[in-house]
């Protein structure tokens, strides 16, 4: 427990007082007897030579003793606490016939002729003080006087002024004790307010407003802490945005200590490199993130002392391709690694398209021409005279160009998708009437390859919010690859309803299907399931994808579902026009009828 | 534990980590190698297995000057043996990483003879596996080194439905006789790594308890409850 300043204060007064006041006490007492023993003595004194005086003028002869003892007895014994003696010479005959009081010593002296003797004779309580004149008769010493005078105890005035004192110094210890508190006392909460502010805790301080030291001291801790409030509130909140930024960063963020011990970790840092970021602090970096790209490039970063980039395909199951820059990091006496992680998958994915794409193009555009060239100069080599082959050629010729006017139309038309929203005329467009032109448009083909093709006739009357001729091309295009991928025999069947707030178009073949692993692919350009048959079929390789962009660029979407050998199912999600997107589905196509 | 013996202890683990960093690519490419039919990942493993086999030896020798100098007892000593015989097991799984390897570059050679479904799905188990023990043993984590040995008995299934399927393709058309026998023996490797990833998780669970689970027929804890864990085991 701590001493407090208060109790000590106390303590130390009341001491001190105690210790004055008992000092005091004892210089009083011993003035005090000393005076008492002054006037005891005078006391004696002055009665002793009166008496002396008096038996002095006692005729010789006389018996002394006999003749004082009536005087004596009459008038000087009158005084308390005073005792006389009167010794006759003549007395003075065996020792031992002597009274007690004449055997002393200073009797003898003094009828022995000393003159008169003061003694104080302490051997009883209370003391005494004597005072011993002779009686002198006729020039010789006859006898003596002996007055004796209590000297009175001064101890019950002693007693007294200690206890006086005492009953002071507690006094006066109370009333400092109260004094004291109240100065004592805001230091005291200021130091319990200043051991909560050390130690981070809520604290509160004595008011201030006071001129003294304490009022000082409560100021200035009041300040510091207010400073350190708000520094405090400061960082805290420059840390908080600090890790908002981090933790909504697209890129990882990895900074490594020296020990290869993770300093910082954001949220993408984790995800791209699968650990927990939220406890990846302090452990070291092999423990969670085991990848040796990674700690390749940490330790040439190390070992380089200079910026370094790698860029590497994650193992594992996601297969993400990772884009790393490691750069020395030094802050203050920190010193360490700081690794900035881009996820570049889709880049990289798109690049590789784009150069596919290019390839492709070049592909498909080179097949027709080469033909064509080919055709042509068959003829000039002479089968232009041929009557009879000819007119094959030229048909042939015909065919390449109609197939490249074809593959360039596509390409344009998709080139317009992917431009925007701009070249479309949106209109609210009745599907039925559209759907029914477009399968009449593939009614004789179908016939002619036996397929059945119908319509949903309970599907509703909607309206359909898209450019017109570009759902028409969406349906073309869709009835177009179900009728060439259905067998003889086969249905392709158009139904749309409203779902979720959309149009819901969909075109359902019972043909041969499309394998699970070309599905993610089908919409991408130029992807053919099976090559060597679509292309015998005469597509561009460019339909789905011109489908896909279109329904994107109408704020729709498209999807596939497909069996191999059983089928495929084009959803296609459409926008509803403005009349029909309070109806729902079914309750539509009821209030029509 | 004393400072000199703490930092060593952490060398130690960091280097079988990067050791473990280098065989897990090791297998994620073996298995590339083998399901996409890539030529240059199946040189990029086998180029690996010398950096594997380097680091062995280091980690090796390492351990045992650990044990020399300081002399460990209890869960040190225990983490010491169990560095070695998991060091050990990481090298013979690169060299299995290397064998697939070099049966995916025979096979590719043979670009009519299709992988069967269920190989890259054994792969990536066995892969799992691997990964699984040694985040176990990263986290000390007893519970996920049993999940790991649970799941060895799916990829033992696994393998002996593929094997079955591969005789059965050898018997129609002995044609494929030679890129099915390379993909047999790639099968079985999977598989070996399957079981070495099970040792590692016994090393993790001897670590952890103090108790040496090989050869047991169950691998739950004798008693079952918590306390016996404990009593099992002072120092952890």
């Amino acid at each position: 427990m701590r001493w407090s300043l208060r109790w000590k204060s106390i303590a130390i007064l009341v001491g001190g007082l105690a210790i004055f006041t008992i000092l005091l006490g004892a210089i009083a007492a011993a003035e005090l007897r000393r005076r008492e023993v002054e006037r005891a003595r005078n006391l004696a004194s002055s009665w002793s030579s009166a008496i002396a005086d008096q038996c002095a003028a006692i005729a010789p002869g006389d018996a002394l003793k006999a003749a004082m003892a009536g005087a004596t007895r009459a008038g000087f014994a009158a005084l308390p606490g005073m005792t006389v003696a009167v010794v006759d010479a003549a007395e003075q005959g065996e020792p031992r016939e002597r009274s007690r009081t004449a055997r002393r010593p200073e009797w003898l002296r003094v009828l022995g002729g000393s003159g008169p003797v003061a003694f104080i004779d302490g051997s009883r309580a209370p003391a005494r003080a004597h005072h011993i004149t002779p009686v002198v008769r006729e020039g010789r010493v006859d006898g003596a006087v002996d007055v004796a005078v209590d000297v009175e105890s001064a101890a019950p005035t002693w007693i007294r002024l200690a206890a006086a004192g005492s009953a002071a110094a507690l006094g006066i210890g109370l009333v400092a004790a109260w004094r004291l508190s109240r100065l004592v006392g805001p230091l005291a909460a200021l130091a319990d307010g200043a051991e909560r502010f050390a130690s981070g805790l809520e604290f509160t301080l004595p008011v201030s407003g006071r001129c003294d030291e304490v009022g000082v001291l409560s100021d200035a801790l009041r300040k510091s802490h207010e400073g350190r409030r708000l520094t405090t509130i400061e960082y805290q909140e420059k840390t908080d945005a600090l890790r908002a930024v981090l933790r909504n960063m697209v890129e990882g963020v990895l900074a490594i200590g020296e020990d290869e011990s993770v300093l910082l970790a954001n949220e993408a840092s984790g995800r791209m490199l699968g650990f927990a970021a939220g406890s990846a602090a302090g452990r070291p970096l092999v423990n969670i993130a085991r990848h040796r790209p990674l700690l390749d490039l940490l330790r040439r970063c190390g070992t380089e002392a200079k910026p370094v980039r790698d860029e590497f395909e994650m193992a594992g199951e996601s297969r993400r391709t990772l884009s790393m820059r490691a750069a020395p990091l030094a802050i203050g006496s920190l010193r360490g690694i700081m690794i900035v992680i881009h996820d570049v998958t889709d880049l990289r994915r798109l690049e590789n398209v784009r150069r596919e794409f290019v390839a492709n193009v070049s592909h498909e555009l080179k097949t027709p021409l080469a033909a064509i060239k080919a055709y042509a100069e068959t003829l000039r080599l002479g089968a232009l005279e041929d009557a009879e082959h000819r007119g094959a050629f030229v048909e042939r010729i015909e065919e390449q160009a109609e197939r490249l006017h074809a593959l360039i139309s596509d390409l344009l038309l998709l080139a317009r998708v992917e431009a925007g929203r701009e070249i479309f005329e949106f209109t609210d467009t009745p599907l039925r009437p559209i759907v029914a032109e477009c399968l009449a448009m593939f009614a004789t083909l179908a016939e002619h390859k036996r397929v059945t093709l119908e319509t949903d006739t309970a599907s509703p009357d909607i309206q359909v919010h898209v450019d017109a001729e570009g759902l028409g091309t969406i349906l073309n295009n869709l009835v177009d690859n179900a009728v060439k991928y259905t067998p003889e025999g086969g249905v392709v069947r158009v139904a749309w309803t409203i779902r979720d707030g959309y149009a819901e178009l969909e075109v359902l073949d019972t043909g041969i299907g499309i394998p699970s692993r070309d599905q993610p692919r089908i919409f991408e350009r130029f992807y053919r399931a099976e090559k060597a048959r679509s292309r015998e079929t005469g597509g561009t390789g460019l339909g789905l994808a011109i489908v896909k962009h279109l329904v994107q660029a109408f704020g729709g979407d498209i999807h596939l579902s497909s069996e191999e050998g059983r089928g495929s199912a084009f959803r296609v999600r459409l926008p509803l026009a403005r009349r029909d997107l309070t109806r729902r589905a079914g309750v539509g196509s009821l209030a029509e009828r | 534990m004393s400072l000199h013996l703490q930092r060593d202890m952490e060398r130690m683990h960091r280097e079988i980590f990067s050791m473990s960093s280098i065989v897990e690519e090791m297998i994620d490419k073996a298995t590339l190698a083998l399901c996409e039919r890539n030529d240059r990942f199946a040189a990029e493993v086998i180029e690996s297995d010398s950096q594997v086999d380097q680091r062995e030896v280091l980690i090796e020798e390492e351990c045992l000057k650990l044990l020399a100098l300081h002399q460990p007892v209890a869960v040190d000593l225990r983490r010491i043996a169990s560095v070695l015989k998991i060091n050990n097991d990481l090298e013979r799984i690169a060299d299995l990483a290397v064998n697939i390897a070099q049966r995916a570059s025979h096979i590719n050679r043979f670009a009519e003879f299709p992988i069967p479904d269920d190989v890259p799905v054994m792969a990536r188990m066995a892969r799992r596996m691997v990964q699984g023990a040694l985040d176990a043993f990263v986290h000390l984590d007893a519970r996920g080194a049993r999940s790991v040995i649970r799941t060895d008995r799916d990829v033992d299934a696994l393998n002996v439905e593929i094997i079955e399927h591969l005789t059965q393709r050898m018997r129609q058309s002995p044609s494929l006789v030679a890129p099915a026998l390379h993909c047999f023996s790639a099968v079985r490797h999977i598989e070996r790594i399957g079981d070495h990833a099970t040792n590692i998780c016994e090393d993790v669970i001897y670590l952890v308890e103090g108790d040496i689970v090989r050869h047991q027929q169950f691998l739950e804890p004798r008693v079952s409850g918590a306390s016996h864990e404990q009593t099992q085991d002072p120092h952890h």
